[in-house]
């Protein structure tokens, strides 16, 4: 009798519960197969760590080292600390100072040079600057007035202006310097 | 008739325990692997791989340092901070202004009226009433902007002293205010594990450029350019 014959003569329970049987049996194989990755897994990750767990013994091993290797250096160190400390400031200095005898030389020059200067002041921080002349006539206080509004100036404002008793003329400006 | 077929016990008890019990362990055993073995086993090897970075990170950071305290040339290395200190001491400079002043008043002919210190935040302030010519009083500023320690001058009051014709020959009384700098060293001088910083090539620049700059002593103020004891007349101890 051919076996096709023979199973349709079984009952349809034990034909169900032999698929069932084979199902269960696949199942089986894949959990066992899971279970082996995990298990692999577990052991490549463990290894992994301890192998880490050694460069790290290591890496703290050579860190020591140039550790040691520095404190060796300290003196050189501490000076190096202090000249960067003393020369970022010192470049900051350097970069930001207004050199204050250029305006000066910039009011001695630019008036006429026949004008009498009796007084100047100047400050680094500021645009203007304080001008006192004498004049001697008022052709001469005329040419201080036309430089005190002529570049490099711009006159801000006539503080003081009068005529002494000998005919000269005493003028106090405030001027920009541009 | 329909055949029968009669099973053992002991089938029945292998078939449930093939189909119920057997996956149920390989699922507990699958449950057991991954929470008491990959889990414990993962977050050690993270832990340990942040360990490892960071001590990494370290260790390149002391290389570096300890490479580069190697190459420094200590004798270069002190000339420099010498002149880094001399721009800007770490103390109050006053006995280096003093002589700055006395000898640059001398070199360039200034007569120092009077002079007196001003307290100020990061410097130390003088304010000198000196008188000469022009010419001089200009020289003069431009010296004191060129002298270490590092100085800026911040006010010039001009005032006629005689009435010459002569532009050369006119004598003017000078008020002006300096700011002679200094900066303590610093409280701490970083971490072990910090980089070392940097001189940049505008700090180089200013080193060479510093290396122009005069300084004087006591000692030179007292050797002045005539060979007079000036600064021991001028500033008496």
């Amino acid at each position: 009798m051919p076996m096709k014959n023979i199973i349709n003569l079984l009952p349809e329970s034990a034909v169900e519960g032999s698929r069932r049987l084979s199902i269960f049996k696949t199942l089986q194989t894949i959990l066992i197969a899971v279970a082996m990755v995990c298990l692999v897994l577990t052991i490549g990750i463990w290894s992994l760590s301890l192998i880490t767990g050694r460069e790290i013994a290591v890496a703290n091993l050579k860190s020591k080292d140039l550790e040691e290797q520095i404190a060796a250096y300290s003196k050189k160190e501490q000076q190096f600390y202090l000249l960067t400390h003393q020369l970022d400031k010192a470049n900051e200095l350097l970069n930001s100072r207004t050199q204050i005898e250029k305006k000066l030389n910039t009011v001695m020059t630019a008036f006429p040079p026949d004008a009498n200067l009796l007084s100047a002041k100047i400050d680094a921080s500021g645009q203007n600057i304080s001008v006192k002349f004498l004049a001697d006539n008022f052709e001469k206080m005329v040419k201080i007035v036309t430089a005190a509004k002529t570049k490099p100036f711009s006159l801000v404002k006539v503080n003081d202006f009068f005529r002494n008793a000998t005919g000269q003329y005493l003028i106090d400006l405030t001027v920009e310097l541009l | 008739m329909t055949p029968k077929f009669s099973h053992s016990l002991s089938y029945h008890e292998s078939a449930k325990l093939q189909t119920a019990y057997l996956p149920a362990l390989i699922g507990a055993m699958i449950f057991l692997v991954i929470f008491a073995g990959f889990v414990p086993g993962f977050n050690s090897w993270k832990q340990n791989s942040v360990i490892l970075k960071q001590r990494q990170e370290i260790n390149s950071v002391l290389s570096s340092k300890a490479s580069m305290l190697t190459s420094l040339d200590s004798t270069e290395l002190q000339s420099k901070l010498d002149l880094a200190t001399k721009a800007l001491p770490i103390k109050s400079p006053y006995r280096q202004t003093l002589a700055a002043m006395s000898v640059l008043a001398d070199r360039h002919k200034i007569i120092v009226d009077g002079l007196e210190f001003i307290k100020q935040g990061e410097g130390l302030g003088i304010k000198i009433i000196a008188a000469g010519t022009y010419p001089d009083i200009y020289s003069f500023l431009q010296a004191v902007e060129n002298t270490l320690p590092l100085a800026s001058v911040n006010v010039v009051n001009l005032n006629v002293r005689s009435a010459a014709s002569d532009f050369a020959e006119k004598t003017y009384s000078a008020e002006l205010n300096f700011s002679f700098y200094f900066q303590s060293s610093p409280k701490t001088f970083g971490k072990l594990t910090e980089k070392l910083p940097v001189i940049s090539v505008v700090g180089e620049k200013n080193l060479r450029e510093l290396q122009g700059f005069e300084f004087f002593d006591l000692k030179s103020a007292a050797l002045s350019v005539d060979g007079s004891n000036r600064a021991t007349k001028l500033f008496p101890d």
